[in-house]
């Protein structure tokens, strides 16, 4: 026998069970010699991506298929597997159409059963056989698929030398003669190498709950599953060549490729007798007039017509007119959305109104977008407000139909936190234990080490702990389960499902894809993003509200542009609620950059990055733009390409550029440094251009020193670089925001509430800041508060207040809003037992609200408060009028009153923020006298001076680019204290640091243009009267 | 007249203490009682140290080890708690007959000190004498001698008290007046009530027991239920009586015998009266025989214990004499006996008269049960055992015996064809190498090797010994099929079974 097929393959996308990548399969297969290699995964085709793009490389033809669940008995609408028997068939696909008939056929299976688990009934595999070569391992099913697969059916003698399966293969054996049907030989391939083994065992304790030493005949009772060499085959198969030979008769049958997929877009709902593109045209054309106000200047023409006809060129037509569906239909419902990422650099984006940046006025580049060279689909990210992206959302399955669009997977992988867990649980290794050794970890990680088990308290030198260190190395980067991208949408023009099998979503109402996006891009396929994006939230909320309250009909185009007074506020560092600015690191920098116009704001945004900072650009950056250092270019060939960020590397494409012009890097190979930058997961893909990045920087008379910076840039890009027009279609959010902040604090202050969560700060910080900001906010009132936060105007001065919601009380959620609002329908509550007897809250509602002072507006102490709320509803059924008086009676128990400490901590417990003051208002007269001095007063201090600091943490940060230093952002009624903790510190005061909501600093003050540090030397717990239940801060991110 | 007296002692945290003496290491650490081993473990008690970390009970196990990194934790089964505070009970009947262990505090307990003050001296000593008791054991406690049931619970849990200032943890209060006073200060966050309640009345500013019973019962049932009315009555005025734990002491008797014997028949004529009138007041309480202990102290050798246990619990003499019998037969004692003691263990059970109407079937369980009762008794409790099936891959694993302590009726599988029978050994005996031309002596047995089936490969095991084993179906020249295995690991074959 000179080779064989292997027929019956499962990769680690039979999630939980096989044990290989399947590119590990395709190499194994292809160093073994075998004719081809078929890739059945259990009911899926999760991995056939990515086993096809390998196999291509290495010339190995590919079988594809799927190993389907069948229940051979009863069906219904829904079947859950795990309470009907099943069995299993393995389906190949012959030719194309095969192909999408074993697609649908996962499909019916995947929408029927639970998550996570397929079955098909036997009819449905009976009438889906067409063009499907079927194995069946079962002889039990050999005489009803019969009829269905004919010449296309197969006994399969799948043999792992277990003593079961004899009286199996007997069986199979006198099924198939008493048919007349053929056998064939095969291995029910669970891994490449016989060494993947243990992993396997460990992969099935995990998939069905239990240790190695409980698992009993659940795993496999030897190591038969290996992919068997063409030699180890034959001696398997010594008494049986002819099925053996017969492999190689089906992997002829089974000729489709993936490459025979063809996709297109679905076509648009085009006037008649016109083109894609002509309706584009018309359309592009509409909105550049729009945006030029009739004018469209010649060189924005001439633009145009490049791109268009680029895009007829490529018949990527249909695509731009969806995403101009979409943002129509965002329009009429009057939902904010943009255009970000690389979209922007294209005009016709722009004219669509899918961007909104000018790329030629900001001299963006079109072919970063779409270039004919690549011949790669476009990729536009619409980001759409995030409480109303899944009206988008359902929208789009409406407008194309679900069988025409579904939402692309997002594969859940092994990480080290992860593997740790879960191999340890199926080791028998205490679940204590390996919580202590996870937690020592970072969230991406991929490996443990010995070192991480000895601090963890555990010894390595022990079997359990040896293996645990093995096999957590192997499963790194498995596939766990199947999840959805945040937005990735897939339309087809002919049915998705026949491309791909499409399954039900955890999330109600939403189908997914059993690719992701990697998968997706691999076959050239069309996605559509639809990101959810809080900041276009507050907005929408606050221009809203300035309609409403101040007449002020404003949209995000008509903001007055390169107004000074925003950018002066921008430039003080006061910005909490600005979009992408408010960070503890955007803040410290604004006062260093001072960003006087819109392009500031552009580096702004892509300056305080992993990258940049990484690469050590950011304060050659500063020193040039400060006139201390002349601006050079580090080559000739860089100039026009460094010229806007004065001769430093700041935006993605710049480093791009400078791999083309000064690394001999061609565009192709420039772009796969870019996509290996994307995928900055995978280990190991981007330090394969370090060598060669360097030294051609270097031959090319580059300094290594200015080399080696540009290389670590990259490698920063790995995790969010951002590209020039995805930093530009940021910025004019964070625009938009500041100036809404600076021009209308109260509307931005309610706005933002309303949006929350979203951005760095909680509503405590955000109530703080307005209040610094003169605004005022008023606690919560049931005779006057809505669900959501509401801007009230003073009676006498008709200034706009902000009115706290319901939502904000702890507790508080849909049940309550459901409540609430109902009850609100009839008009606002007039009193305690209005609110009572409408809303029908339970006791434990009534209180929360009763301690978050929603009752005290007539000057009622909280606890007279609560004793007669809950007398009140143990009273609600009564027919008779109960009184509307919650004042304590003369006999009621007296119960201590609230002091105004007091009163601003019940708030923070009950709904994490206080209209009343701040926690430590109440504590200034003490701090005084201890010469502890207020965040103002911090900042007035010279660098150098020493002193203690007192103040609520509402962020600690440990950035991976800050060598282990962790940053605290603290508060008090004043303002904030940026603290620099350095690890020495951090962990001499370990416990203080991590988990102090009220802490004191003794330090150093650095200041640098305007930017206030204070550097931490010890940590200390103020021993005040204080205890802050309710705050939490934004710790670790 | 003298007021009448009751003491409450308190073990805190039980199961903490119970933890740490099981890991007498851990002390000077943090630990932690959690309630199942897993990372969303809640934490149920955590010592000083770990308080020192911040740790509270009610926190998950993974966010106190996010305090302490090196936080020691365990669960302690209930039936430990349970064990322990079985111990306790018996430890402190030595104080008191009447001692009541609360139902759901494990670790508290109410005692009677009534009549007891002549033998002691004074309460301070009797109630010292306790705590001394319970320190001896390794025990943390703390001992109140009060007047009323629930406030002498309030001042030992909490601590606080006239003996507190002077650190001890034995006090008699002298007076009600003084019991009241105190407890009205005992915070309400160290009573083991319910949590909910504890913290809404925290939010009203009602933290202590004195601030808890000012409130007005009524006005308090109508607003937090009827718990919060259960707790004011109880820590009011009213009196709550002791709910001590009968004792009951088994069913014991001695036989004497002079000059020692060693003859089995004598030693039965003896011992038949003996439990005939043991057998008397084990009935009068409504109870039948359970497990008989058998000490049997022998001239100058040590004593020999025998467990008997009859088929189902019974008051038949005859049949407990005969299973002694068989027990006895089967011994063989390396001295004569000198003396007998008896203990009968008892347990409730149903009237028999419905044995009367039970229609005799055709297959008597009952005999059947007194039949294996009877095995047991020649044999030992571990003789009479059956074979359960396992979920496993290697032979000799995808089996266990378990002893079988009734006898039921068969439930066949139904079309069950007869199978081929496999034997195994009960160790796999070693066979010797196999010579490269398979002469034909080579299983050492009489008749040689025709024909070889297999090898079904088994391996597993890795993660505490490997094992790689090929079986194969030998089958000899005279039809003997034997069932053999290569051992990878070992190079060696063996012989596992045969099949017939």
């Amino acid at each position: 026998m000179s080779s064989y097929a292997a027929l019956w393959t499962k990769s680690n996308f039979s999630f939980l069970e096989g044990a290989s990548h399947p590119g590990e399969l395709v190499e194994q297969a292809h160093a073994f010699g075998l004719r081809s290699l078929a890739l059945t995964d259990r009911d899926g085709v999760y991995g056939i991506v990515r086993a096809h793009v390998r196999a291509k490389e290495l010339g190995v033809p590919m079988i594809y298929g799927a190993e389907i669940t069948v229940c051979p008995v009863a069906h219904g609408a829904w079947i859950d597997p795990s309470t009907c028997e099943t069995t299993r068939v393995v389906l190949l696909a012959q030719s194309r159409q095969g192909y999408a008939q074993l697609c649908r056929l996962i499909s019916l299976g995947r929408a029927r059963a639970p998550k996570g688990s397929s079955v098909v009934a036997l009819d449905e595999l009976q009438t889906c056989a067409h063009d499907l070569v079927a194995l069946c391992p079962d002889p039990d099913l050999l005489a009803p698929l019969h009829d269905a697969f004919r010449d296309r059916l197969y006994a399969l003698i799948a043999r792992h030398r277990s003593a079961p399966e004899e009286g199996v293969h007997a069986a199979l054996r006198s099924g198939a003669k008493a048919l007349d049907l053929p056998t064939v030989a095969a291995v029910e391939v669970l891994y490449h190498s016989p060494s993947r083994r243990p992993l396997q065992d460990v992969l099935t304790c995990i998939r069905h709950g239990k240790t190695l030493a409980t698992a009993g005949t659940l795993i496999r009772g030897n190591a038969e599953h290996a992919l068997p060499t063409v030699h180890a085959m034959t001696e398997l198969f010594a008494d049986d060549p002819a099925s053996l030979r017969r492999t190689l008769e089906v992997a002829e049958r089974c000729r489709f490729s993936l490459d025979e997929l063809r996709y297109r877009y679905p076509a648009e709902h085009i006037p008649e007798g016109m083109r894609e593109i002509d309706w584009l045209r018309c359309k592009t054309l509409e909105g550049a007039a729009q945006r030029y106000d009739g004018a469209i200047p010649n060189n924005v023409m001439a633009q145009l017509e490049r791109e268009l006809e680029l895009i007829r060129e490529l018949d990527y037509g249909g695509y731009f007119l969806t995403m101009w569906e979409i943002v129509q239909y965002c329009r009429r419902e009057k939902i904010l959305c943009q255009g970000r990422g690389s979209a922007a650099n294209s005009a016709v984006c722009y004219c669509l109104g899918i961007t909104a940046i000018d790329p030629i006025r900001m001299d963006l580049l079109f072919e970063r977008f779409l270039s004919r060279e690549r011949a790669e689909p476009p990729d536009i990210d619409l980001d759409i407000e995030h409480q109303r992206r899944e009206q988008v959302i359902q929208w789009v399955y409406e407008r194309y139909g679900r069988k025409h669009a579904a939402m692309v997977a997002n594969v859940i992988r092994f990480r080290a936190r992860s593997s740790i867990r879960e191999v340890g649980k199926a080791l028998g290794i205490p679940q204590t234990a390996l919580d202590r050794l996870s937690k020592m970890i970072s969230h991406y990680d991929l490996d443990v080490s010995t070192e991480l088990l000895e601090h963890a308290g555990l010894d390595p030198r022990e079997p359990r702990c040896l293996h645990l260190l093995q096999l957590c190395h192997e499963i790194a980067d498995f596939p766990r389960h199947l999840s959805i991208h945040s937005g990735g949408f897939l339309l087809g023009d002919q049915e998705i499902e026949t491309l791909v099998p499409i399954e039900p979503a955890t999330m109600e109402a939403r189908t997914v894809i059993q690719w992701d996006k990697y998968d997706v891009e691999d076959l050239g396929l069309f996605k559509v993003d639809l990101l959810g994006l809080g900041a276009l939230s507050l907005v929408r909320r606050c221009l809203d509200l300035l309609r409403e309250h101040e007449d002020l009909d404003l949209e995000m185009s008509t903001i007055p542009a390169e107004d000074p007074v925003t950018y002066a506020m921008i430039s003080r560092g006061d910005t909490v609620g600005v979009f992408q600015i408010e960070s503890r690191a955007q803040m410290a920098m604004l006062p260093r950059l001072q960003p006087r116009t819109f392009y500031d704001l552009v580096i702004e945004v892509a300056i305080v990055r992993p990258g940049p900072i990484q690469g050590d650009m950011v304060h050659p950056y500063l020193l040039r733009r400060s006139g201390k250092e002349p601006v050079e270019f580090p080559h000739p060939a860089l100039r026009r390409a460094l010229s806007k960020t004065l001769g430093i590397p700041i935006f993605q494409e710049q480093v791009m550029k400078l791999a083309v012009l000064v690394a001999d890097y061609p565009p192709a190979e420039a772009d796969h440094l870019r996509r290996d930058m994307a995928a900055w997961r995978s280990q190991g893909r981007i330090e394969q251009h370090r060598e060669r990045l360097i030294d051609r920087m270097m031959h090319n008379g580059i300094a290594r020193e200015f080399a080696e910076r540009v290389f670590s840039q990259i490698q920063g890009f790995g995790e969010y670089g951002f590209p020039e027009s995805h930093a530009a279609s940021f910025a004019l959010i964070a625009y938009v925001t500041a100036w809404l902040r600076c021009h209308h604090p109260a509307a931005f202050c309610c706005a933002l509430l309303n949006a929350l969560p979203m951005g760095f700060y909680s509503a405590a910080t955000v109530i703080e800041d307005a209040k610094r900001h003169k605004v005022t906010v008023l606690p919560i009132d049931i005779t006057r508060s809505a669900w959501e936060c509401t801007l009230e105007p003073l009676p006498a001065t008709r200034e706009l207040t902000v009115r706290m919601g319901y939502a904000f009380v702890k507790g508080f959620g849909e049940r309550q809003r459901e409540r609430v609002e109902r009850a609100l329908v009839d008009g606002p509550f007039r009193n305690a037992e209005d609110f009572v007897r409408r809303t029908l809250l339970p006791p434990k509602d009534l209180q929360t609200l009763a301690e978050a002072g929603g009752f005290s507006a007539d000057g009622i102490d909280r606890r007279d408060a609560i004793w007669a709320l809950r007398g009140l509803h143990a009273k609600v059924g009564d027919r008779l009028a109960l009184s509307t008086d919650i004042a304590p009676a003369a006999e009621q128990p007296r119960f201590p009153v609230l002091s105004p400490g007091e009163a601003v901590l019940w708030d923070y417990r009950t709904s994490m923020h206080s209209t009343r003051g701040h926690p430590l208002e109440a504590l200034r007269g003490e701090l005084r006298r201890r010469n502890v001095p207020s965040a103002e007063e911090v900042a007035q201090r010279r660098s150098g001076s020493v002193l203690d600091y007192v103040g609520l943490v509402i962020c600690r940060q440990r950035p991976g680019t800050a060598s282990g230093v962790t940053f605290f952002t603290l508060e008090d009624e004043t303002g904030f204290v940026n603290v620099v903790v350095w690890r020495r510190v951090f962990e001499a005061h370990a416990l203080l640091a991590k988990t102090a909501m009220l802490l004191g600093v003794h330090g150093k003050i650095q200041a640098q243009d305007g930017v206030v540090h204070l550097i931490a030397e010890t940590l200390w717990e103020p021993e005040l009267r204080f205890h802050l239940e309710g705050t939490h801060s934004r710790d670790f991110h | 007249m003298a007021l009448a007296r009751i003491a409450c002692v308190d073990l805190p945290a039980l199961p903490l203490q119970l933890l740490l003496r099981h890991h007498p290491t851990w002390r000077s650490g943090p630990v932690v009682v959690v309630d199942t081993d897993r990372p969303q473990g809640i934490v149920a008690w955590a010592n000083v140290h770990a308080r020192r970390h911040r740790i509270l009970p009610g926190m998950t196990f993974a966010a106190a080890q996010s305090l302490a990194a090196h936080l020691q934790a365990a669960v302690v089964p209930p039936q430990d708690i349970a064990r322990c505070v079985e111990e306790l009970h018996h430890a402190l009947v030595q104080f008191s007959p009447h001692v009541e262990p609360a139902l759901h505090e494990p670790g508290v307990f109410w005692i009677d000190p009534s009549g007891l003050i002549p033998l002691y001296g004074s309460l301070e000593e009797w109630a010292q004498g306790i705590h001394t008791a319970l320190v001896g054991r390794g025990f943390q406690a703390c001992v109140v001698v009060g007047f009323h049931r629930f406030r002498s619970y309030a001042l030992a849990r909490c601590g606080v008290g006239p003996g507190h200032r002077t650190g001890t943890f034995a006090w008699v209060l002298p007076d009600p007046h003084t019991e009241s006073r105190w407890s009205a200060k005992v915070p309400l966050a160290q009573l083991g009530i319910d949590p909910q309640l504890r913290d809404q009345l925290a939010v009203l500013g009602v933290v202590s027991l004195g601030q808890f019973l000012r409130l007005p019962v009524s006005e308090l049932r109508a607003r937090f239920g009827e718990t919060a009315a259960r707790l004011h009555h109880a820590a009011s005025d009213d009196w709550a009586p002791l709910q001590p734990r009968p004792l009951e002491d088994p069913v014991t008797g001695e036989l004497q015998l002079e000059p020692p014997d060693a003859d089995h028949t004598r030693l039965l004529f003896g011992l038949k009266g003996l439990l005939h009138r043991l057998l008397h007041p084990l009935a009068e309480r409504s109870q039948a025989l359970r497990l008989l202990h058998l000490e049997l102290e022998l001239d100058h050798a040590p004593r020999h214990h025998e467990y008997i246990e009859p088929a189902r619990p019974t008051l038949d003499a005859t049949m407990i004499l005969e299973l002694v019998r068989l027990r006895l037969a089967a011994l063989s004692l390396p001295a004569a006996v000198a003396a007998v003691h008896l203990e009968l263990e008892g347990v409730l059970t149903d009237s028999e008269q419905l044995a009367l109407f039970r229609t005799r079937q055709r297959r008597d369980l009952e005999a059947a049960g007194r039949a294996l009762a009877r095995l047991r008794a020649a044999l030992g409790p571990e003789a009479v055992t059956r074979a359960r099936l396992k979920p496993a891959h290697l032979p000799e694993a995808s089996f266990e015996w378990e002893p079988i302590l009734e006898a039921r009726f068969p439930h066949p599988a139904p079309n069950v064809q007869a199978p081929l029978c496999r034997r195994f050994f009960s160790r796999p005996i070693p066979l010797p190498p196999r010579p490269r031309h398979e002469p034909e002596a080579w299983l050492g047995r009489a008749s040689p090797v025709a024909r070889l089936h297999g090898p079904h490969r088994i391996s597993g095991g890795w993660w505490v010994r490997t094992v790689e084993r090929d079986y194969y179906y030998a089958e000899t020249k005279n039809g003997e099929i034997l069932w053999i295995y290569y051992d990878r690991p070992r190079r060696r074959w063996f012989l596992q079974g045969v099949v017939d």
